[in-house]
């Protein structure tokens, strides 16, 4: 399933990239460069070809792990990635995780507290957070806090401080979903019959919250935690630009743009396949947090 | 799962039932404070872009004219939201730039709704094998991160209006296609479907007053929700400069231009950003107001 | 309990996640000394037991009083295309080579040209022949001793590459007369030829360097210069290190990383924080806060390059009707376009030539700014209801602004003007390669400051289309102008035949020349001896700290 999706965006993207403008013999070789050279480069690096034969060309050296190398520098696209795959990775899941750590417990205390001032006042805040584009505020946050304040850096990576705005900005970003979904879902699964019946056991409000609503909520929450992982690269790409962190967005928009078509196409490739395997993850997750899928998969043993 | 799922449900033969249905509706979304105070924005913003604009300001002496002598200057009586850094009204810049997302906003959500009902319908309809390819294929789409999608395409066809419109409808195109969809199969399987085919009824009766009637609802919301995220999109795509040209008024390329004046007149960002908030805002809370009233499982 | 053995399952799932990436995150910032896997960090090879240590000196930590700092961080906002010379034609990458590399003759800062590698030479008596006097004992990078064989090698590199063409193109070939000796020989006498041979084009690599790795060697590069590579973090550092068996005393600099910041805004602040020494360029809108912070230091040249409108003079609209190319010259208000597009602080630039560069008309003047008189001269030209333009234009920072503001200008006479930004590529072909436009906003920069070099290949019959002659414009007047301008050997006729050059062109409405941008640096107020220059060129080799 997941091979299918995965050939299928690498088609669209090289189709798309086949269609635009800008010649990549000519960026290689400069403004000064001869019509003559530029023909010559451009059968070198087999660009006259029907661009379906150069997908399955290129399809056929990925699977043997040649990414082939960048218009642009001439080196191993490979190379590259790999240096920057981590900080995007990085940024994502720390923003991810930070809005987890503040997004899910504010939105159980909303569900639980509903309809209360904390529930209207979170639901607010939420709602404004959705609204705010990414990159306005990673500005705002690199004014304020990097040069009024100086408290951190305005250079992404050259030490663990220049994190801290970039995953501040993804993190309330992806928290106003947070919060939402946790709350919904613990709505929803706070008035299923189970739970009248554990109240009407006698069992304390707080071992309810805890140890049946939550888990149940768990789920369509971690559902929610895959989903986000991938927006949270999409939007990790603009505050990459904001915060001049070298890592897969920045590397993204600038290979598109100067049609870069290895790097654009290997870095599209490493996102999906990314994306997919936490996917993966989740489903995986989810057979083990879940005692139904579980025995679902046992029974299917015997 | 996908966080924007609405369900549906049909409600077999609606003819005389779609009247009550719908005042039920509206009854429940005026309940929810939010959604009301989301509609009242969504009016007010609706009144000073479309017409506002038109009133209080002059396209061509405020939000075009070059005027040298008087960039960058903070807010004052004349310039309420100060100018930009040709002298423009920033005021002015904003309104128009309203109508500039609303309309580009609008276009691109009826693209990707033509394009997706037709997707999701042949694919509901004909089911098969047909249904699986056309799905496979949208999912391939929504698992593309919508921004490079855009940011590809905009690149691949050039900047302008047209191409920013194709792009961005193009990201929504399969979340449409899914509720179309849905609906399709959802009616398709009820028995007074077979029975109205078995009398002789045509399949465009039964598209016009029964799958239509109930598709209507979750469409609306997707196109609300969908307008917020459009209307985001269009300013960053405008950020990184693959939206609109700079003389045309639009909130994301206001500010790209307003980046490197930031620190020394931040007017310039905080109004246009602003502007984005509240318009998103409306749409939100619109969006999400009416697939409360909508839901089903809410009713109690 | 379940719920505690889900709970511990996530957390271990966290931490195991956290240290992964914290490891993998923390790496790109480390050097790896040798045997790279060709992955993230290359370094270079030979760096004869020197210890590699990590260049991640940010500014904070080297402040310790009474220490002089021997580091410098630049902020860069592109990465150079290359390191290897011959590959290098924009001035980002010249200004970032020039440390690395010598060549026979060096330009100061000041624009004298004096010896490099070459400690004398001599000319034939037509002036076609120059015999170098190679200097001895210089060493590469490498540790090889500099040979004439060298010289001839890096010569026959750049005569062959397509990137130096414009350096090169009076250089037929360079052999070898003895171990001392090396003679250049040109295909004609070229007036400014001494400026080509202290280009970083012709600047003289290792040839065993270079023949090991001819791949490679653009990012494992050995000259002789005052540095030498160190590394290249991909997308985000560059790092130099002082060389010491430098031919001249070695610098006082010791380390050298050019930091890649994309944001110009981010630059300035982390210049202010401390974070990197100094910008390479900075942007207008920061001039004033910058020459009123204390802790910075702030210098300005005028570039040797210029912005202008350019007409396509061999077909379409503007090639059938000069008049129409005369009313664009006056609709446009210079004043408003450098207030607009440079916060005032560029320079207007009347004719072809910055006034930089040897040959530029001293109190020439453009065409006058006059509104009414550019309407009368498009109703003479039969277009009193207005005509429909289209300015292409690259997308980037100064173009779309000074397109924008004469799109503006011309709406103002009457003229139905759009502006379009194209991505950088696809202007390059179109427009540039393909002359494929009517009317659009483009630049030319003189890579050395003389007139030949942003006259004779862009104006000359001999060079239409292409990428050279791309305005198309095709006057054998102007081409007799041009061609004194380059074979004379006496300054003063060169210089009025430009003169008369420029003022034909004024008189044809050829192109409208508009501005020239001030090339301005910032960097601490401690860093000494940097100055601004009108190639951006940062000759790090003269900086210390006090």
């Amino acid at each position: 399933m997941m091979i299918p999706v995965i050939l299928g965006i690498s088609l669209i993207i090289f189709t798309i990239l086949a269609l635009t403008p800008g010649d990549p013999a000519q960026m290689i070789l400069g403004e000064n460069a001869s019509l003559k050279d530029i023909e010559i480069l451009r059968e070198e690096m087999g660009l006259n070809e029907h661009f379906l034969i150069r997908y399955v060309k290129y399809i056929g050296n990925v699977l043997r792990f040649n990414f082939g190398n960048s218009y642009r520098t001439g080196l191993p696209v490979i190379s590259e990635i790999l240096t920057r795959f981590p900080n995007t990775l990085a940024l994502a899941f720390f923003g991810i995780g930070l809005s987890v750590v503040i997004g899910v417990p504010i939105g159980i205390a909303s569900a639980v507290k509903q309809y209360s001032i904390f529930d209207t006042v979170s639901l607010g805040v939420a709602l404004i957070m959705t609204s705010i584009p990414a990159f306005w505020l990673g500005l705002m946050l690199l004014l304020v806090f990097s040069l009024n304040l100086g408290w951190f850096p305005a250079i992404g990576i050259t030490n663990w401080k220049g994190f801290i705005l970039p995953i501040v900005t993804l993190a309330i970003g992806s928290m106003a979903v947070m919060i939402r979904m946790t709350r919904s879902t613990m709505l929803e699964v706070i008035r299923e019959d189970y739970i009248r019946t554990a109240r009407a056991k006698g069992t304390s409000e707080g071992r309810i919250i805890r140890y049946h609503a939550l888990r149940n909520a768990l789920l369509p929450i971690i559902t929610i935690i895959g989903i986000n992982f991938g927006l949270q690269m999409g939007g990790a790409m603009i505050c990459e630009t904001v915060f001049s962190i070298p890592g897969m967005g920045s590397l993204m928009i600038t290979s598109v743009r100067q049609k870069d078509i290895p790097m654009v196409m290997a870095s599209v490739l490493f996102v999906a396949i990314a994306i997919s395997l936490i996917n993966l993850l989740i489903d995986i997750l989810y057979a083990t947090i879940d005692p139904r899928i579980k025995s679902q998969y046992e029974k299917a043993k015997r | 799962m996908n966080n924007q799922s609405i369900t549906i449900e049909a409600t077999g033969p609606v003819m005389t039932k779609r009247q009550s249905l719908f005042m039920l509706i509206v009854k429940r979304y005026m309940k929810n404070k939010l959604a009301v105070f989301g509609l009242i924005l969504f009016m007010i913003l609706v009144v000073i872009f479309v017409l506002g604009a038109g009133l209080f300001v002059d396209y061509e002496a405020d939000a075009i004219r070059h005027n040298m002598e008087y960039r960058n200057k903070p807010p004052t009586s004349a310039h309420i939201f100060g100018t930009d850094q040709y002298g423009r009204d920033v005021f002015a810049r904003v309104l128009y730039g309203g109508r500039v997302s609303l309309f580009v906003g609008i276009v691109t959500i009826l693209l990707s709704l033509a394009g997706g009902s037709l997707i999701g319908a042949t694919a509901g309809y004909f089911g098969g094998k047909t249904d699986n390819i056309l799905m496979r294929i949208m999912d391939v789409f929504l698992a593309i991160p919508s921004i490079l999608l855009a940011i590809s395409i905009v690149a691949a066809l050039g900047n302008g209006m047209l191409n920013l419109m194709i792009a961005l409808s193009v990201s929504s195109v399969p979340r449409f296609a899914r509720i179309v969809r849905s609906c399709i199969l959802t009616v398709k399987g009820q028995d007074f479907v077979e029975a109205a085919r078995a009398y002789g009824c045509r399949d465009r009766k039964i598209i016009t007053y029964h799958i239509l009637p109930n598709a209507i609802g979750p469409i609306i919301v997707q196109a609300t929700l969908s307008m917020s995220t459009t209307i985001l999109m269009i300013s960053s795509l405008s950020f990184v400069g693959l939206g609109l040209p700079s003389s045309i008024p639009e909130w994301g390329s206001m500010l790209a231009s307003a980046k490197e004046y930031m620190r020394y007149s931040p007017h310039l960002i905080i109004f246009p950003g602003i502007a984005i908030v509240l318009a998103v805002m409306a749409f939100n809370l619109i969006g999400d107001g009416l697939r409360d009233a909508l839901d089903p499982k809410l009713r109690n | 309990m379940k719920t505690r053995k889900v709970v511990t399952f996530l957390l271990a799932v966290v931490l195991v996640f956290a240290l992964i990436l914290s490891a993998t995150a923390c790496s790109p910032k480390e050097e790896k000394p040798e045997g790279t896997k060709g992955a993230d960090v290359t370094t270079a090879e030979g760096t004869k037991g020197a210890d590699v240590t990590t260049a991640e000196s940010t500014g904070k930590e080297d402040d310790q009083p009474g220490n002089v700092k021997d580091s410098v961080i630049l902020a860069i906002t592109g990465e150079p295309t290359s390191l290897d010379s011959m590959k290098a034609n924009d001035l980002n990458t010249f200004s970032i080579q020039c440390n690395l590399y010598d060549s026979l003759l060096r330009q100061e800062q000041d624009g004298s040209l004096v010896p490099g590698l070459a400690e004398s030479w001599e000319y034939s008596e037509d002036k076609t022949e120059i015999t170098f006097k190679l200097r001895e004992g210089v060493k590469f990078h490498n540790g090889d001793t500099m040979t004439a064989e060298d010289v001839v090698f890096s010569y026959d590199r750049a005569l062959a590459s397509p990137n130096t063409a414009r350096i090169t193109a009076s250089m037929k070939k360079m052999e070898k007369v003895d171990d001392q000796h090396v003679k250049l020989t040109l295909n004609y006498a070229y007036g400014p030829i001494e400026s080509c041979l202290a280009s970083v084009n012709t600047s003289i690599v290792s040839k065993a360097a270079a023949e090991a790795d001819p791949e490679g060697f653009a990012r494992h590069p050995v000259g002789t210069g005052p540095y030498m590579f160190d590394s290249w973090a991909s997308g985000s550092k560059i790092v130099f290190k002082a060389f010491e068996d430098y031919f001249r005393e070695p610098a006082k600099i010791k380390t050298l990383t050019y930091q890649l910041v994309s944001d110009p805004a981010a630059a300035l602040i982390a210049l202010e924080t401390g974070d990197v020494d100094m910008l390479v360029s900075t942007m207008a809108a920061d001039r004033d806060n910058i020459m009123a912070n204390k802790d910075l230091y702030y210098d300005e040249i005028s570039s040797s390059s210029f912005y202008f409108v350019a007409f396509n003079n061999s077909k379409g609209l503007f090639a059938e009707n000069p008049k129409l190319r005369q009313a664009v010259a006056h609709a446009i208000d210079i004043k408003s376009v450098v207030i607009g597009a440079t916060e005032g602080v560029g320079v207007e630039c009347p004719s072809p030539i910055p006034a930089t560069c040897f040959g530029t008309p001293k109190g020439f003047e453009g065409a006058t700014y006059d509104p009414e008189l550019a309407k009368q001269l498009m109703a003479e030209a039969g277009f009193s209801d207005g005509v429909k333009l289209n300015i292409r234009t690259m997308e980037s920072g100064v173009y779309s602004k000074v397109a924008e503001i004469v799109a503006e200008q011309l709406r103002q006479v009457g003229f139905d003007a759009q502006v379009e930004l194209m991505e950088r590529t696809a202007f390059l072909k179109d427009v540039y390669t393909n002359s494929d436009y009517e009317i659009c906003v483009n630049s030319y920069t003189a890579l050395n400051p003389d007139a030949d070099f942003i006259m004779y290949m862009r104006y000359h019959s001999d060079y239409l289309g292409g990428g050279n002659n791309f305005v198309m414009v095709n006057n054998p007047t102007l081409d007799g102008y041009l061609e004194t301008g380059r074979f004379s050997a006496d300054d003063a006729e060169r210089i009025e035949a430009y003169r008369q050059a420029s003022e034909l062109m004024k008189e044809e409405a050829v192109m409208v020349p508009i501005l020239s941008p001030m090339n301005g640096i910032a960097c601490r107020a401690d860093l000494k001896g940097v100055k601004a220059s009108t190639s951006q060129k940062q000759y790090v080799y003269d900086y210390y700290w006090e």
